[in-house]
């Protein structure tokens, strides 16, 4: 049953809705603002959203408690400012200022849709959101533009009909030439859900230009009892909707008009939410409960995935091992500028088609939540931006590209890259690449200094040759030249074979064994020493603390794909493998190239 | 809070009493009334504000500073009143008219006298404001010992207090008048209305509230007269708390800041600034009111607006450290135990940390009549790429107060040492300083050193021991100071260090530059069994428990560090006398083994000098006044370890870790002319080499075994078997 509450039932009887909100296992009943137009909704109902924090404005201070006096009775009223925005008071009565009284401080926070997460995701969501709700046919909340996008998915996920042979096969004509350039530019499209963007002075400060979604302004209350939020940080927030016209910019005769603009964007465009319960999101699928059958399941799962993979990357399985690590890797400590655990993979010496990099995110965007994907051609470099710069006039930050929430995979496809020339703010921009890749921080410009945040993002760079940001790990593609004819009928048999119930199964593997905590036993640890020692006295000055890191990493992230939560000897057995492998693939890379290049 | 309501008509009395009271002793023990001095100078007009420290308020009645504090604002009125009620009588002399406000105010004064009957109750609205009749301002300075509230912890229970905050300029408006009385006159009868205006802003009067007009009902209307109101200069300004005040994944708090009258023009776009002042919610009227009168708006009303620089912020923050800390810190192994604290994340390399420690704390200055002899320290770190050079240069950059990061390319067109520029507006040429010049006192850290461009490598020649930069461009001639320990890295040419060449042909640069570092070392990456399993531990155990794994020595806070380093730079240590045969002596050994063996670096005078700084840098370190023959031993010893790493980097590691060889051989030289050598001359030797006693006993006991020397009885001699 969908919850419908008011705020004035909640004045009334909080305790009652209380318990419902406390459990937020219940918030699937409360109408979701992502996916419902905020037309269907009224002032002050209670509503759910879902959506990253992209900006964090002053605390703003408002009146706990106030008086009200009736200008005929001269009755007097307490009424609270709790989840309000506007004072409650009729034209007969009046305020009794009591100056400073009463006054209680709440945060404001500035809330999107999550960048870049995909379109099942964002299916998946709504259908728990309308589920409960379209109990009456009648509110269905899907406007014109997301069914067509829905019927558009259908043939996508089961086949594709007729166009075969070509490449195209795989993704329908009418998809290609309507949502291509969107969908490759964005990097995702979702439902155009809502208003967006209708007022053209004011943007909604998307980090990714051009892609729909909403925004929302939320004020929390007792922050100092909630667990700190970070910038970036994926939330899930019940609160009061707040719609009342007269909070378009009309307040403040502080600051300039811009920042009013800022502060205050019409409520029709950027709806007010008071937060009731608040919940910080890691997950962003559902997950079953009982995690203990999907770790019993990883096996099967990782054998499924492996396959499709290493066809994908046209025969080599190695590549498709690191591949997989690549996908559930994820920052799990940092400690004195040191992030642990994140592993940016280059996958280099793919063959020269150009679709061929568009059809593989294409595969990947269907079984990870949150990708991006980028083209790094030298006009995206030169105009996009990509760090989030402090706007004073405005005073708010102005999104970039890199203010992503964590676990967002960027996949940067450096085959799109020409020779030419990159300007300042392209050098720039690679610099910020550079650093997220190396370190997982993105330095966000306040003009007056710049201020490090931390981020999870793991990166995969698609190049030809090796690719000219710094990646720890640079897997030289071993192409199978029979694969390499059959390529659409691979892509179009990779995405016919991801259906459910597997493609479920494999987004829930992939959820489940990035978040899983592990162990690393105590005498492993004593033979990765032993091993590490033996391959310094091998490798002499080639082997340095970065590959032990690196051999650590690997382990913990191939044990993991197999499910199992301890490190085993036959984990870190495997990893030393795969790292020689790669190792000597590279080798022979450097070879073949400076053979080449010796050959003038 | 005070719960209990003050009684401001007795406050009112004591602020009285305080402001003609209060006097501090000066030097000769003559009173002198800080207070009542200045009142005379605002009867006389010659002082505009008046600030009350809060401290003096504190020693009068600390009650009383307290509500201050609590609720400054109505205080600020009452001390308002105060002085308006004491300034006639402070008057001692007639004043000219300064403008035309002045010739207002006595004016009405005049009237008032004239009208007013004894017993007379005066119509309020015809009463002049008194604001309007003041020329002065009274601020409030916060009591020293209040802390600055972080931006981000000005909460709602601060709303009327005095508090302080620090942050950046990041806005701020144009100097503009803003009215604070408004004057009116009527068309009708002529009287003159007024009207205080006490927010950003208000509803003009339309009708006379004269008696005349009232009564008579003429319907005057009120003309607004310019002249005849008063203005205060008036700006907004912006600040943004410190990024180190931001919590991990926060955005950076701001605040607004009104500042009037004497405030105004302090600071500009940019600065770093503590600002005192009262914490107010922004009075709204009318339909705002009515619209939003749920929220209000807050901003800090100026009294104290100063520009911080960011360095000395630093380091009066923390304030000196108690003879109780210091006695903590110093134990018997402080010096490697501050050595190890830096930089804790990188792992070993000992001596290059107790070297880098000694740059922080720098060497003792000398300027024997015209001549200059630097006390600061030049470090040059070589290595193979990926020995993290970089990383130590950033954390020195990060613990000194003072200092620099930039690399030998230099980002911006300026470069390293300074530039000529034109303004833009003005057309006028002006000099812009490089990183060398802004790090003046300070550490300059330089990356890439190899790959400075030609211009700046001439001129840090003068740099690095002249400790100035000339400038002759442009018509412009001038010498800027730069005084300033460069801690250089640079990678060898061609990739990796090689052996057998020189210094000058690995790194490729001249000489002459080389040789103006004091030390340079050499970072190699070289597998070693032992300390390859100590790193791997370090690796897996950080994996394993997602922690640093526990240490000996816990390393040092960075704050403290900075404190204790600031306090040794104080220290002033002098090498007494009889320690110079000691080092001349030691000096002239080095130069005769640097001619003996095959030496790669250069010994020269420099080194001389190089030791003497280190060692009264060693001798700061340990806050004496005085160098002692230790602190020379260790100097020596981190030059030798220096030229260690650069001369034998392969073959040397053998002969390093068997001392006792190398002690043999000292003895064996000693002994070559003569066949019997006194051990306290042994002793002496090996210690300037940097052994200690246990090793040459253990040297003298082996080689005494083996027979290749004899100890006579009383183990003062050792006489060499033939």
């Amino acid at each position: 049953m969908a919850v419908h509450c008011l705020l004035s039932d909640w004045e009334s009887c909080e305790n009652d809705f209380r318990h419902i909100v406390d459990d937020p296992r219940n918030w699937s009943k409360i109408p979701l603002l992502n996916a419902v137009p905020s037309y269907e909704l009224c002032d002050h109902q209670l509503v759910r959203f879902r959506g990253m924090i992209q900006h964090m404005f002053n605390p703003e201070f408002y009146l706990g408690q106030y008086e009200v006096e009736h200008n005929v009775s001269k009755a007097k009223e307490t009424r609270s400012g709790r989840y309000r925005d506007v004072i409650q008071c009729s034209p007969e009565e009046k305020v009794i200022d009591n100056s400073n009284d009463g006054i209680e401080e709440r945060q404001v926070l500035y809330c999107i849709t999550t960048p870049a997460l995909n379109d099942w995701v964002h299916q998946e969501e709504r259908k728990w959101g309308s589920q409960q709700l379209s109990g009456t046919e009648s509110s269905k909340p899907l406007s014109t533009g997301t069914k067509r996008q829905a019927e558009d998915e259908e043939p996508m996920e089961v086949d594709a009909p007729g166009s075969n042979g070509t490449v195209s096969g795989v993704i329908t004509a009418s998809e290609r030439s309507g949502h291509e350039n969107k969908r490759l530019s964005s990097g995702c499209s979702r439902g155009n859900v809502g208003e967006s963007s209708s007022c053209p002075a004011l943007s909604l400060n998307f980090p990714i230009d051009g892609a729909p979604g909403i925004a929302c302004i939320v004020k929390t209350y007792d922050t100092d009892s909630l667990a700190p939020l970070k910038l970036n940080d994926v939330v899930d927030v019940v609160g009061f909707l707040s719609l009342d016209p007269s909070l378009a910019h009309t307040s403040s005769s502080l600051g300039t008009d811009s920042e009013n603009m800022a502060e205050n964007p019409p409520p029709s465009v950027v709806p007010r939410l008071h937060a009731v319960a608040l919940q910080k999101l890691t997950l962003l699928n559902k997950v079953p409960a009982d995690l203990g059958e999907v770790f019993q399941s990883a096996q099967n799962v990782r054998k499924e995935l492996h396959f499709v993979l290493s066809q994908m990357l046209l025969g080599d399985t190695i590549a498709a091992d690191y591949l997989i690590c690549h996908l559930i890797s994820l920052v799990y400590m940092r400690k004195d500028g040191l992030a642990l655990g994140h592993f940016p993979m280059n996958l280099s010496n793919l063959p020269q088609r150009p679709d061929y990099t568009r059809l593989l995110y294409s595969v990947l965007e269907r079984i990870l939540p949150k990708s991006h994907y980028l083209p790094m051609t030298l006009e995206n470099m030169n105009t996009l931006s990509f760090v989030p710069k402090m706007d004073y006039e405005a005073n708010r930050l102005s999104s970039g590209l890199l203010q992503l929430s964590d676990n967002t995979h960027l996949i940067v496809d450096e085959t799109r890259l020409q020779a030419g020339k990159l300007d300042a703010a392209g050098i720039a921009n690679v610099q910020a690449l550079r650093t997220l890749i190396s370190q997982q921080l993105v330095n966000y410009d306040f003009q007056y200094y710049s201020k490090p945040y931390d981020t999870d993002v793991p990166v995969l760079i698609l190049s030809e040759g090796k690719s000219l940001l710094p990646c720890d790990v640079l897997v030289p593609l071993k192409v199978d030249p029979a694969c390499l004819s059959t390529l659409p009928e691979v892509f179009q048999a990779a995405n016919h074979f991801l259906r459910d119930p597997l493609l479920s199964a494999i987004r829930t593997y992939l959820c489940v064994m990035r978040h899983s905590t592990y162990e690393f036993p105590e005498d492993l640890q004593k033979k990765a020493q032993e091993d590490f020692v033996e391959m310094r006295q091998a490798g002499g000055q080639n082997v340095s603390a970065d590959d032990l890191h690196l051999l650590l990493v690997l382990a913990r992230l191939v044990s993991l794909s197999n499910g199992e939560k301890t490190v085993s000897v036959g984990a870190w057995e495997q990893a030393k493998k795969l790292e020689a492998e790669r190792k000597r693939r590279i080798g022979t890379e450097h070879v073949r190239s400076s053979t080449l290049s010796n050959e003038p | 809070m005070t719960t209990k309501t003050r009684d401001y008509d007795a406050d009112k009395e004591k602020i009285k009493q305080f402001l003609q009271e209060f006097y501090s002793q000066d030097d000769e023990g003559r009173k002198k009334f800080k207070y009542a001095s200045q009142l005379t100078n605002l009867a006389h007009r010659e002082q505009v504000a008046l600030t009350i420290d809060l401290d003096d308020l504190e020693d009068f009645d600390s009650d009383l500073a307290a509500s201050v504090i609590q609720n400054t604002r109505r205080y600020s009125q009452i001390v308002g009143d105060v002085v308006a009620d004491l300034l006639p009588l402070f008057k001692e002399r007639e004043i000219a008219e300064k403008d035309t406000l002045d010739v207002y105010i006595e004016h009405r004064i005049l009237i008032e006298q004239r009208n007013r009957r004894p017993g007379e109750q005066r119509n309020p609205q015809n009463k002049y404001p008194p604001e309007l009749m003041r020329r002065f301002e009274v601020y409030f300075k916060e009591p020293s010992a209040m802390k600055c509230t972080p931006v981000r912890l000005v909460k709602a229970e601060h709303i009327g207090q005095l508090v302080s905050v620090r942050g950046i300029v990041t806005r701020c408006t144009e100097v503009k008048p803003m009215m604070q009385v408004a004057t009116y006159t009527c068309d009708q009868c002529g009287a003159e209305t007024y009207q205080p205006v006490g927010s950003l802003s208000f509803m003009p009067e339309q009708m006379c509230p004269s008696d005349d007009c009232r009564i008579n009902k003429s319907g005057g209307r009120l003309y607004l007269q310019t002249r005849g109101s008063k203005f205060i200069k008036f700006q907004e300004l912006k600040i943004q708390e410190h990024s180190d005040q931001v919590p991990v994944g926060n955005i950076p708090r701001s605040l607004t800041v009104f500042c009037r009258g004497e405030t105004t023009r302090q600071a500009i776009p940019g600065d770093h600034v503590a600002i005192t002042g009262v914490f107010l919610p922004l009075l709204k009227t009318g339909f705002k009111q009515m619209a939003q009168g749920l929220l209000s708006e807050t901003y800090l009303e100026a009294h104290k607006v100063s520009i911080v620089n960011k360095s000395q912020d630093d380091i009066d923050q923390p304030g000196e450290m108690t003879e109780e800390e210091v006695q903590k810190l110093i134990d018997e192994d402080f010096y490697n135990k501050l050595a190890t604290s830096i930089a804790p994340e990188i792992y070993g390399h000992e001596d290059v940390k107790k070297a880098l420690l000694l740059l922080l704390v720098g060497g003792v200055d000398r300027r024997p009549d015209g001549m200059k002899i630097r006390g600061s320290i030049n470090i040059c770190l070589m290595g193979d790429p990926g020995v993290a050079k970089s990383q130590l240069l950033s954390y020195i950059d990060r613990l000194a107060p003072r200092s620099q990061y930039t690399t030998g390319r230099g980002s911006s067109g300026v470069g390293l040492t300074a530039a000529v520029m034109k303004d833009p507006l003005t057309g006028e040429m002006m000099l812009e300083g490089g990183s060398l010049v802004l790090a003046d006192q300070g550490i300059c850290c330089i990356d890439e050193f190899d790959k400075m461009a030609d211009s700046d490598r001439t001129a840090i020649h003068e740099v690095m021991e002249q400790q100035t930069i000339s400038i002759a461009k442009a018509g412009i001639m001038t010498t800027l100071n730069a005084r300033v320990s460069i801690l250089a890295a640079a990678n060898p040419a061609y990739g990796r260090y090689n052996p057998k060449r020189t210094i000058e042909q690995n790194i490729q640069l001249p000489a002459a530059l080389l040789s103006r570092f004091d030390l340079l070392w050499l970072i190699q990456d070289k597998p070693d069994r032992d300390n390859d399993l100590r790193l791997a531990h370090h690796i897996t155990y950080v994996h394993r428990h997602s922690k640093q794994p526990p240490t000996l020595v816990d390393p040092l806070d960075m704050s403290l560090m900075r404190r204790y380093i600031g306090l040794c730079k104080k220290k002033d240590p002098t090498i007494p006398a009889d320690l110079s045969d000691y080092i001349v002596g030691s000096y002239v050994e080095m130069r005769k083994e640097a001619r003996n063996s095959k030496d790669m670096t250069f010994t020269s005078a420099r080194n001389l000098l190089a030791i003497l700084r280190l060692s009264t840098a060693l001798a700061r370190l340990r806050l004496a006044d005085a160098v002692v023959e230790a602190d020379v031993a260790e100097a020596i010893r981190l030059v030798e370890m220096s030229k260690d790493s650069l001369n034998h980097t392969e073959e040397s590691r053998q002969k390093q870790t068997s001392s006792v060889e190398k002690i043999y051989n000292i003895i064996r030289e000693m002994g070559a002319e003569k066949r019997s050598v006194k051990l306290s001359d042994i002793q002496d030797r090996c210690t300037s080499k940097g052994f200690n006693q246990d090793q040459v006993m253990e040297c003298i006991e082996e080689y005494e075994q083996l027979n290749v020397w004899q100890v006579n009885q009383a183990r003062t001699k050792v006489t060499f078997v033939q």
